[in-house]
Parts: C-alpha cells; sequence; structure tokens
C-alpha cells in the first residue's frame, strides 16, 4: 500500500517542481545526518504546499504543525484570499512526509511570518495559472475538475516567484485574510466526532506498550523479573531495544496490570536534590569571575550599583495535555509508518530512517493534530520506540506516555539564575547595566543531542538561552553575559525559550530601578526604551491607555504592576496586571494587554494566542516550579504540579495593535511582559521586588 | 452490538476521505466499533452507551472505563490526560452526572447509563448541545484536548442547576485542567451556554 514518492506526485495533478526534484535520489537515498531542518522554506517548497483536487478544491499540505495556534484557517485564509476559492473550498490536510519537502520544526512563532507570504505567492501562482484556462472556482472547466486535474501540469518555482499575491499587501483590500474565522476541526473538537489526534489513531492488530522508567534520575537498569506478568492474559513480553527496556500487551488495561507485576531493579542514581540549584547559582559563578559568553559588552561599568538584584527561575514543565503519543507499523512490504503528534514530522522522520537504517522513501510520517507543544514535542523519542517495537513484534504499536512520563522523562524548561546591577545617572538616565546569569540548556540540550554533538557545542553559547537577554533600554555602560549549564534532567525549548526568564529578569530590574527614583514605571520605561524600538514604546503607551494606568492606585492590598518585552527583535507587548490579596494568596483580578505582531491575519486566532501567554505569565508569577526531591523530578500528575486554573484566570484586555508592518509572530511574545507585569504588581504593593519565581508568600 | 472482523477493518489513508472539518486528520479510520483485541466468550454485563444497549466484554471488565470507551468503543470524546484523576480530560456524564473515566472500572457501569461528548448533542438543534454550540461561538479550544473534560463538565453542571453562580460555575471548571489557556473564552461560554439553556427551559 505504499506508494513511493514519485507516485504520489504523479497523481497530484497540480505537482509542484520542487517537490518533484526533492523526490529524486538526492531525497530518496542519501541518508542524511538526522539533525533538525533548519533551512527556511523556498518557492520550490511552497509549490509542494497548495494542489487542486480533483473535486474542484485546493488542497493544503501543512506546512506547519496545528497545535492549536489556529494555522490551519489561517493558511487557509492565505490560500482562499489569494485563489479566490471560497474558504470552505480550501481544504488542509497535516503535514506528512510523503508529501512535503523537508520543513523545519513548527517553533519559533515564525509560522505566518516565514511561511505565509511563500504560501500567498504559490497560492497567487496557482490562481494566475488557472485564470490563464479561464478557470476559478466561480467559473469550473467545461470538462469538470476531475479531467483537468488528471492532466498534470507544473506549478514552477519561477511562477511562484513571479507571482503578486495580495495577502500580505500593505493598504491591499482583503476579502478573507484580516478576518476571524473558526479554528479548524472546532467542531470535531467539542463533538468528539473526528480522529484528530494520535491516541485516536487505532490499527487492526495494535498492540500496546510502554518503557520500563526508572525510579530515581541517572538509574540504570540492573535486572528485570516478569514471571508474574506471564500469568497475565494479553502480556506480550518484555523487549530489550535500542532506546530501552519495554514491555508490551494486548491493551491498556493489561499493560497496566503487567508493568505493576514486573520487577525492576535499577541501580546507580543519587543524584542530591539541591544539585540544580548548586549548578546554576549565578554568585558562585561570577566568584569566578567573567562568565563563559559575553553577549554585549560597551561603555564602563561604573560603581556603587543603584540596584543589585539576584533573581532566580524554576525549572518548569510543558505539562501539555496530550502525553506524547504515537502509533507505528509496518505493511507486509517491510514500509513503515508513523503517526504523532508531533512539532516536527521531518525530524521524526529523518531520526527513524536512520535509525532503523530504512531509506528515506520506505518512512513515512502522519503528523496529527498536537494537544499542546510549546516547544516539547520536537524531538524523536516515542516515535523511535514505537517503529522498533512494531519491528520487534510484528504488529502496530501504539505508544502512550503516561502523565508521570511526561514530568520525568520529557525535557523541561531549564532554571535559571540572574544578578542585575545597575546604576542610575544623576538625571534618572541608565549609566551602568550588567546582567549576568547561568541557566541549563535550551537548544545544545542532552535531551536532543548525543555526548558528541554535546561537547562540539560547548565551546558556543546556547542562543536559546540567551534569547531575550539583550535589554531594549538605553545604558551608558552595558554588560550581558551568561553561562549555560550541563544539568543531570533533560532541559530543552519551553514556550519563547529563555526570553519569559530573562525579560522576567530584566524588567523586575528595571521596576526596582523606577521604584528607586519614585518615578511611574511607564514613564520611567518610556524614557529609557531605545530609539530603535518604537513599536515597543507604542506597546507600552497602548496598554497604559487601556488600562488608564495614571488612574491606578497600589494599596497594600492591590497592586498595580507594568512590564513590556521584544519576542525575537519582532514582536511586541506592554502588559498592565491588577493583583489582589486575599487570605495569604495573590491573585490576578484584571491583565491587560497591547500585542504587535504586525499585521494579522487572524485577529481571533492572534487574541487567543495572547490569551495563552498571559495564562503563562500568571503560572510562571504564581504557580509553576518543578525541582528534584528524593533524587527524581517531582511531579506526578496536575495535582502536585500546580498550573493555572479557571479561578485564576482573570478578565484580560486585549488590545491588538495592527499598523500594516510585516506580519511576524504571536505565540510566545506576550509571556515575556506577562509574568513581570504581574510580579511588579505584587511589588507594588509590598515595596519589594519579587526575586524568585514562583511568587511565595515570604513572611508565612 | 455490531461486530467486525478484523480482516474487513478498512484503513483508508485521509486523502481519500471527505472535507473540511472530519476528513482534517491524516489518521486512519476504522469502524467506530470494532471487536475487542481479545474477543470477549462470556459477557459479563450491559450498559447503556450512548443511548444504545451495549455489551462490556469481560476482557475489559477490570480495566478502566476510559480504555474501553477508547479502545473497545473507539470513541474520541474522552481523552488520556493523567490517569489519576487530577485533569478531567477524560470525563464522561454516568446517570447524568460528570465522571473521570479514568477512575471508575469498565465493570463499575454496568447497568449504568453512559454518555460521551459523542453523544452529547444527539437530538437537539444541528447535533449539537447548548454548551457545545456556545464553545464553538465562542472559538473555545486551541489545542482541544482537554476541551471533552470541559464541555462535559459544564454540561452536567447546568443540567444539575441552570441557576449555577459564578461561584458553582469556578468549583466545576477549576477541576478541569486547560494548559493551552483557554479559560476567558470557556466563561464567556458557559455564560452563554447557561443563558439559552435557562431560555429553552422556560
Ligand atoms: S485522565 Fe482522568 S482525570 Fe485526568
Ligand atoms: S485547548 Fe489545549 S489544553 Fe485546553
Amino acid at each position: 500500500m505504499t506508494l513511493s514518492r514519485r507516485q504520489l506526485l504523479k497523481g497530484l495533478g497540480w505537482a509542484g517542481a520542487g517537490l518533484t526534484a526533492i523526490a529524486g535520489p538526492a531525497y530518496a537515498l542519501t541518508p542524511w545526518p538526522a539533525l533538525p531542518h533548519r533551512k527556511a522554506p523556498s518557492a520550490d517548497d511552497a509549490a509542494a504546499w497548495v494542489s487542486l483536487r480533483p473535486d474542484g478544491r485546493v488542497e493544503l499540505v501543512l506546512p506547519r504543525t496545528e497545535i492549536g495556534q489556529g494555522i490551519a484557517v489561517s493558511f487557509r485564509q492565505i490560500v482562499a484570499e489569494e485563489t479566490g476559492f471560497p474558504l470552505e473550498h480550501v481544504m488542509a490536510i497535516h503535514p506528512r512526509s510523503d508529501r512535503l519537502p523537508p520543513t523545519r520544526a513548527t517553533v519559533g512563532s515564525d509560522s505566518i511570518k516565514d511561511f505565509g507570504p511563500l504560501l500567498a505567492q504559490a497560492s497567487a501562482a496557482l490562481a494566475a495559472a488557472l485564470k490563464r484556462d479561464g478557470i476559478d472556482s466561480a467559473a469550473p472547466p467545461s470538462g469538470g475538475w476531475a479531467a483537468f486535474v488528471a492532466k498534470p501540469r507544473i506549478l514552477a518555482a519561477a511562477a511562484i516567484n513571479a507571482a503578486e499575491p495580495v495577502s500580505f499587501k500593505r493598504g491591499a483590500v482583503r476579502r478573507v485574510v484580516g478576518k476571524p474565522a473558526a479554528m479548524d476541526q472546532i467542531r470535531a473538537i467539542v463533538t468528539g466526532d473526528g480522529s484528530l489526534y494520535a491516541d485516536d489513531v487505532r490499527l487492526p492488530g495494535m498492540v500496546f506498550a510502554a518503557a520500563l522508567r526508572a525510579p530515581r534520575l541517572g538509574a540504570t537498569l540492573d535486572n528485570v523479573d516478569d514471571t508474574a506478568a506471564h500469568a497475565i492474559q494479553g502480556y506480550l513480553g518484555l523487549h530489550h531495544i535500542k532506546t530501552g527496556a519495554f514491555i508490551a500487551a494486548a491493551t491498556r488495561g493489561s499493560l497496566e496490570r503487567c508493568a505493576a507485576a514486573v520487577k525492576a531493579a535499577w541501580v546507580g542514581g543519587d543524584i542530591a536534590d539541591d544539585v540544580i540549584a548548586r549548578s546554576i547559582d549565578i554568585d558562585s559563578g561570577l566568584s569566578r569571575g567573567a562568565l563563559e559568553h559575553v553577549i554585549v559588552q560597551s561603555g564602563t561599568l561604573t560603581r556603587p550599583f543603584d540596584i543589585d538584584l539576584r533573581l532566580d527561575v524554576p525549572m518548569a514543565a510543558h505539562a501539555s495535555m496530550e502525553p506524547r503519543t504515537a502509533v507505528a507499523r509496518f505493511d507486509e512490504h517491510g514500509g513503515l509508518e508513523i503517526w504523532s503528534g508531533t512539532q516536527d514530522v521531518t525530524f521524526v522522520h529523518s531520526v527513524v530512517a536512520k535509525s532503523m537504517r530504512l531509506s528515506s522513501d520506505r518512512v513515512v510520517v502522519h503528523g496529527c493534530r498536537v494537544g499542546g507543544g510549546f516547544g516539547g514535542k520536537t524531538i524523536c523519542v516515542q516515535e523511535l520506540d514505537a517503529a522498533l517495537l512494531a519491528r520487534v513484534l510484528k504488529r502496530p504499536v501504539k505508544i502512550q506516555w503516561t502523565r508521570i512520563d511526561e514530568f520525568r522523562e520529557a525535557f523541561h524548561r531549564p532554571p535559571s539564575s540572574h544578578r542585575i546591577k545597575a546604576r542610575l545617572t544623576p538625571d534618572g538616565g541608565l549609566d551602568t547595566w550588567h546582567h549576568a546569569f547561568r541557566s541549563g540548556h535550551v537548544i545544545f540540550t542532552s535531551a536532543a543531542m548525543g555526548t558528541a554533538l554535546q561537547f562540539a557545542t560547548s565551546f558556543v553559547g546556547d542562543p536559546g538561552v540567551s534569547r531575550g537577554a539583550l535589554p531594549p533600554y538605553v545604558s551608558a555602560g552595558t554588560r550581558v553575559e551568561f553561562e549555560d549549564v550541563r544539568l543531570p534532567v533533560h532541559t530543552g525549548p519551553w514556550r519563547s525559550l529563555g526570553a519569559a526568564s530573562n525579560i522576567w529578569a530584566i524588567e523586575t530590574a528595571i521596576d526596582a530601578l523606577a521604584r528607586k527614583r519614585r518615578e511611574d514605571g511607564v514613564a520611567f520605561r518610556r524614557r529609557l526604551i531605545a530609539p530603535q524600538w518604537p513599536r515597543l514604546r507604542r506597546a507600552l503607551d497602548r496598554v497604559a491607555a487601556e488600562a488608564n494606568w495614571p488612574a491606578l492606585r497600589s494599596s497594600p492590598d492591590i497592586g498595580y504592576g507594568v512590564a513590556c518585552g521584544i519576542y525575537k527583535d519582532m514582536s511586541y507587548a506592554g502588559v498592565i496586571a491588577e493583583v489582589t490579596r486575599s487570605r495569604g494568596r495573590m491573585r490576578v483580578t484584571r491583565l491587560w494587554c497591547a500585542h504587535d505582531c504586525g499585521m494579522i491575519v487572524n485577529p481571533d486566532q492572534v487574541r487567543a494566542q495572547v490569551e495563552g501567554n498571559l495564562v503563562w505569565g500568571i503560572g510562571m508569577a504564581l504557580h509553576e516550579e518543578l525541582g528534584i526531591v528524593d533524587g527524581h523530578l517531582g511531579a506526578t500528575s496536575f495535582a502536585d504540579y500546580p498550573v493555572p486554573r479557571y479561578s485564576d484566570v482573570p478578565n484580560m484586555i486585549i488590545d491588538l495593535v495592527d499598523a500594516g508592518d510585516a506580519s511576524t509572530g504571536a505565540g510566545e511574545t506576550a509571556i515575556v511582559a506577562a509574568t513581570a507585569a504581574i510580579t511588579n504588581a505584587i511589588a507594588a504593593m509590598t515595596g519589594k521586588s519579587v526575586t524568585r519565581l514562583p511568587w511565595r508568600d515570604q513572611t508565612v | 452490538m455490531q461486530v467486525h472482523e478484523m480482516s474487513k477493518i478498512k484503513a483508508m489513508p485521509a486523502t481519500e476521505r471527505g472535507s473540511g472539518d472530519e476528513d482534517f486528520g491524516a489518521i486512519v479510520q476504522v469502524g467506530r466499533r470494532s471487536i475487542a483485541y481479545t474477543p470477549s466468550k462470556e459477557v459479563r454485563m450491559r450498559f447503556t452507551l450512548n443511548g444504545n444497549e451495549a455489551d462490556i466484554p469481560s476482557a475489559f471488565a477490570e480495566d478502566r472505563l476510559l480504555w474501553l470507551l477508547r479502545d473497545h468503543f473507539h470513541l474520541n470524546g474522552p481523552k488520556y490526560g493523567c490517569g489519576v484523576g487530577a485533569c478531567g480530560a477524560c470525563v464522561v456524564h454516568v446517570d447524568g452526572e460528570a465522571q473521570r473515566s479514568c477512575l471508575l472500572m469498565a465493570g463499575d457501569v454496568g447497568g449504568r447509563r453512559v454518555v460521551t461528548l459523542e453523544h452529547l448533542g444527539a437530538g437537539r438543534d444541528g447535533g449539537l448541545h447548548p454548551v457545545q454550540k456556545a464553545w464553538i461561538d465562542a472559538g473555545v479550544p486551541q489545542c482541544g484536548y482537554c476541551q471533552n473534560g470541559l464541555i462535559m463538565t459544564a454540561a452536567a453542571l447546568l443540567a444539575a442547576n441552570p441557576d449555577a453562580t459564578a461561584r458553582d460555575i469556578s468549583a466545576a471548571m477549576d477541576d478541569v485542567i486547560c494548559r493551552c489557556g483557554t479559560h476567558q473564552r470557556i466563561r464567556t461560554a458557559v455564560v452563554a451556554a447557561q443563558t439559552s439553556i435557562r431560555r429553552r427551559s422556560r
């Protein structure tokens, strides 16, 4: 049943020249190293995204995964805008490795920015080609769509480059782009009627597997006694494969019973609970002199400092609601299919093909809807486990992580420890800004790299750790330095990478300086924002106006805080928080946000992203902390890893700024300002900076 | 119940399926109901599932209700989120009450009436319960994985108490986790659903 890429392309009708080229030997036969694909998409790639179907609809193979950010509908809007086809006649299918050229992971909030304009080009080229034949959705071909599509035509890269789309053109009149439209699959989500996620994939004869998990960090398996499991109906044995020891069973119920019956003995693993705090401690790092990586050093640093703050951010979990899940099956000819809710279909495809020694055209990865990613579903783990077991068991295999696995076996946001020292000029400018921090890894992580690569990258600063560390404020003397530290736990990308932590630290320090001067937090920031960031100043002004900031007065029981930030030099947010003290707790009771990600394709989906980011800011400020307890990661469920709940989330007033600037991204922006706005509101109540996340009542 | 031979269950690639919402997933569709992996030799119990009489095969009796629903009846509404009652992703209605199907054994629902998200809107306008309709109108879902629990919890609450106060709503919805942060829209949707349910009951 496996079709080769070439066969598939022949059947497509409008096959992209780019994909045809890629489907040739270079793609099919050369085993490339299993590294994430990082290249930006090209016109050749875009040719593979849109095609005409025999039923007269446009099919869009999503080059980006739907994670709940609304990318499917937003991309469909772009296609509908350019082709003139009604939105309902543009259908999206999830990323599939046999339908897409290698595509980089759905990370970094850059789908609209880096893929949107190209998709508009390709769609406009498709429309132009149809128009030449006098055809559009209102005037179907006389012989019918099926006959028309049966004759393959090539959508060439040159035509794509030459097209003149309107979706992102400043001032253009648009019918579909820029308007709200409902999230794809929304009906299936609210009715349960549809197969959306990897766990909804059920194959005949499919069995289930689970890894034996170490009870302590760093422990290794010594021996396993599965005698008792053999007496359990459905037990399919213990399997040592490349990636670990697994048990398999016919049903999930029997798998759970077998897991409880298997006795595994583990050795080693005696990690002290305070190892993380010690490893990243900024002060012991600074006591040994300069940190390894200096991002900026300019002017002179002058003492004494007006503030000298030690700021600490704990490890945090993605805690996506959908646990990592994969299904793998071999067909009778040895071809392998994988279903997974992954943020990186290309990477999963390349890792599996390489590790299984299968030529890449023998492996098809079907990307499913992702039930929450946040940077966590970017590596290949359960997919490879499932594939290896499907080979051993000669049946389709489903692996679904348990919630405990999610906390203990996944990678997490690294903890970080910061010191910020700053000095004011006599007239209230910044004279000296010195920010030093240590953190676990984000990009060069042990979760994704073997020891050799970890070593190879150990001389380069991890760009994920340093994201957002450059302050947007003018200072006579500035030094920003950091160190990325290997930790005994897996860390990696989490919503906004290092930016949420770094900007929280910066905005906490800036607020402390404003308080020191008894100057208004908005006015102080406005004065200091560097001239190259007018959009940040505008976001700050807009949120201040929206919240009527000058009228907000903090007291010991209610506080108002402000913060602002830039994400990846492209998107801007200003946030104001109202926090109320009630019975020893701090509750966020109102949030305002002005958000600027340039021109908006779908305001409803952007708004949803801003809401999500603000909620994550509440979590960072007041709830989330993952640590080591008794030698293992100390969370097992939502009962002991608190995330914001319904009544933790206040009314959020969101102002979307769209002044026609180029479209950027919304998935990770507001969080960079939200956390500090909340903790600054607490500081406004208490007069003391919150220096450790999450906030805890120090007086108790 | 209808029993399919395993050999007759046809796997169909998503690209060959219909369009729009229902076929978006690149997922293999198999029969809504099929035989369990271990065909039951002896039928132990019956219950009502989504309006129909159904058997609980003995092989599943000691399993979580969630596995019976997902793996035997191939229902996609209830989801696994934590397995310990701490997230709500698995909520179903048992005799009209919101229950966590990860905490119940399949055998516990013998003789009882189980309704999943799939059946919530049965017999209503457009096949949607007022809560589901409000959910679509408010554009609540992001990733969508948690939404079963939110919708089933809200529907059970409003059925039991159409005049639920904001405090009642908080108490119920606080027990369902949504990591994407759809809370503000949940509030909008629950209030809209409540208004529509009250109007109808008048
Ligand atoms: S899966 Fe049942 S409550 Fe989480
Ligand atoms: S919509 Fe993703 S967890 Fe709620």
